[in-house]
């Protein structure tokens, strides 16, 4: 991929430079494609598990993804938001075209306490606890919830959820803003 | 090159609200599931005509370093009758201003060079508007475990202010220790008299690619294989703006959806039109703005554009005029408003706002 040029969003970043590049070279070079899945998946599958009711419906909607985002590659302009939230909305098309579109969060606390490596929050965390933050989430108007699962589920920044779900950055702060407030008032926040 | 998940730090931690849903949301896929994932995308990727896109962690050999290397600086030699031959086609897809930026570019030639690396202003553009720089970054000393460079980043200040970031940068190897790099800044006040300016241009940084970082075998390790090298290379230079601009205040006023919205401002330089637009909404919803902007049949399309918070949305369309008289029109094909309940309200046009330029 040396000879192709790169193209970056105001010359700073080296990550974001790289996932760029990589789409460029993508589009000849199946090195770079297989990278750029390996780098996006998790947050691909994460996001679509948050929208999924099992854990094949949510591998099967990421290999679409993935499919459709080779056939795109051409297409890809570097963006704000990068790679990322080029996928991620490729992903939420996916799961809406699948009618998968969700109106409660499909959370097993049981399932997600059985992971390995869970961290020390996790404990922490009661099943109960659990529960009553998949409720409080699950309550959020659509837009809220779908910003909410987009940042912490699949890591993106304000204004990579903006380019996910067409808002404009300030919009998605305010969005995110007033998701974490109602969840506070639901959820107990002093854990 | 490597295979790390990009997600793996940006996850947030920084109340006991975010480390709940953060770990709430933190799915895994089984083994099983997720090797048939791999493999389905494989496939999927052979299917369509590309090969396995399972991962490689090593770099590119050297052999085939120096053959794309070789190759990247046949193809310029091939082409560069000039010292524009460095630079044709690098940000048309970015600018459609570029080539006109491009052909009316000036040598610059200033150049320093800092721990072997040499950084080098070699042309410029500077209109009313906007200043595009063409940088050539190269390894003098022919590292080895040095790769591809990158120079795309710098600080640009006149007697008005620092000027600001717009659309980007790109850039391309040439050979296996350069590379042509442009960026794009935009003038902290325009449009900018006829005449000369003199610019402060600062590169703080470079990057190179380092062949020999290895990755992480941890997959949620934050890795690049680029690495900073710290300048900085300063320059002084000093520039004709080109062309002068048109500054046309049209006043017109068209009522989108029951909001009055005026057409304040436009300034028509050679390469780049820059667009204030008011809505006088009450209800202070923000306003953003899709269309072109049109003379005859030329048609220029705006390209990026303000969030409008203070009722000024203010817009920039890619390609301009030295002669900006004559019959213009702003074509708005769609209106964003967005309110303080975050709803978002898409308003289809067109709405024309006729104008003229003596």
């Amino acid at each position: 991929m040396d000879e192709m040029a790169v193209l970056v969003a105001d010359g700073e970043m080296p990550l974001v430079d790289l996932d760029d590049e990589l789409a460029l070279a993508a589009r000849t070079d199946p090195e770079a494609f297989g990278l750029l899945y390996h780098r996006h998946r998790r947050s691909v599958y994460r996001y679509l598990r948050s929208r999924t009711r099992s854990d094949e419906d949510a591998i099967d909607l990421t290999a679409t993804t993935f499919e459709r985002a080779l056939v795109a590659m051409p297409r890809y302009r570097p963006r704000g938001g990068g790679v990322v939230a080029w996928l991620l909305r490729i992903a939420r098309n996916a799961a809406i075209d699948a009618g998968r579109k969700t109106s409660v969060i499909p959370l097993d606390p049981d399932v997600v306490d059985r992971r390995p490596g869970a961290s020390p929050e996790a404990v922490a965390i009661t099943n109960e606890d659990r529960r009553a933050l998949a409720q409080a989430l699950a309550a959020l108007p659509e837009p809220q919830r779908e910003a909410v699962i987009l940042r912490y589920a699949a890591g993106l920044t304000a204004r990579q959820i903006g380019e996910v779900l067409g808002k404009t950055d300030v919009a998605t702060q305010k969005l995110l803003g007033r998701a974490l407030a109602s969840m506070r008032e639901h959820y107990r926040d002093d854990a | 090159m490597t295979m790390h998940d990009a997600s793996g730090d940006a996850r947030l931690t920084r109340t006991p609200l975010d480390a709940a849903l953060n770990d709430l949301l933190a799915f895994e896929p089984r083994a099983d599931l997720l090797s048939g994932l791999d493999e389905r995308v494989r496939l999927a990727a052979a299917t369509l005509g590309a090969a396995s896109p399972a991962v490689r962690r090593q770099s590119p050999s050297p052999r085939r370093r120096t053959v794309l290397g070789l190759l990247a600086a046949a193809v310029v030699l091939a082409g560069a009758g000039g010292a524009l031959g460095l630079y044709e086609g690098l940000g048309a897809g970015l600018d459609v201003g570029f080539g006109l930026q491009l052909d009316r570019s000036v040598a610059v030639g200033a150049t320093e060079v800092h721990d072997g690396y040499r950084v080098t202003i070699d042309r410029a553009y500077l209109d009313a508007e906007r200043l595009m720089l063409a940088i050539i970054a190269t390894d003098e000393l022919e590292r080895p475990d040095v790769g591809q460079l990158m120079a795309m980043y710098a600080v640009v200040t006149d007697q008005d202010g620092e000027w600001q970031g717009a659309g980007g940068a790109t850039g391309r190897p040439i050979g296996h220790w350069s590379a042509a790099n442009v960026l794009w800044r935009l003038a902290p006040v325009a449009p900018l008299p006829a005449g000369s300016r003199r610019l402060h241009v600062v590169v703080p940084h470079i990057f190179v690619r380092d062949l020999t970082a290895s990755p992480p075998v941890d997959e949620n390790q934050e890795w690049s294989p680029f690495r900073q090298v710290d300048g900085p290379w300063t320059f002084d230079i000093e520039l004709a703006v080109d062309g002068g601009a048109a500054v046309a205040t049209p006043g017109v006023v068209h009522t989108i959806a029951g909001v009055p919205v005026t057409l304040r401002q436009v300034v028509i330089g050679p390469s780049a039109i820059r667009i204030e637009m008011e809505a006088d909404d009450p209800s202070r919803a923000t306003w953003t703005f899709v269309g072109w902007v049109r003379r005859g049949d030329q048609g220029f399309p705006i390209v990026w554009g303000s969030l409008g918070v203070d009722g000024i949305a203010r817009m920039q369309a890619d390609g301009g005029t030295n002669d900006a008289s004559g019959d213009w029109s702003l074509v708005i094909s769609e209106a964003i408003r967005q309110g303080s309940d975050d709803v978002e309200e898409r308003i289809a046009g067109p709405w024309s706002f006729e104008f003229h330029v003596p």
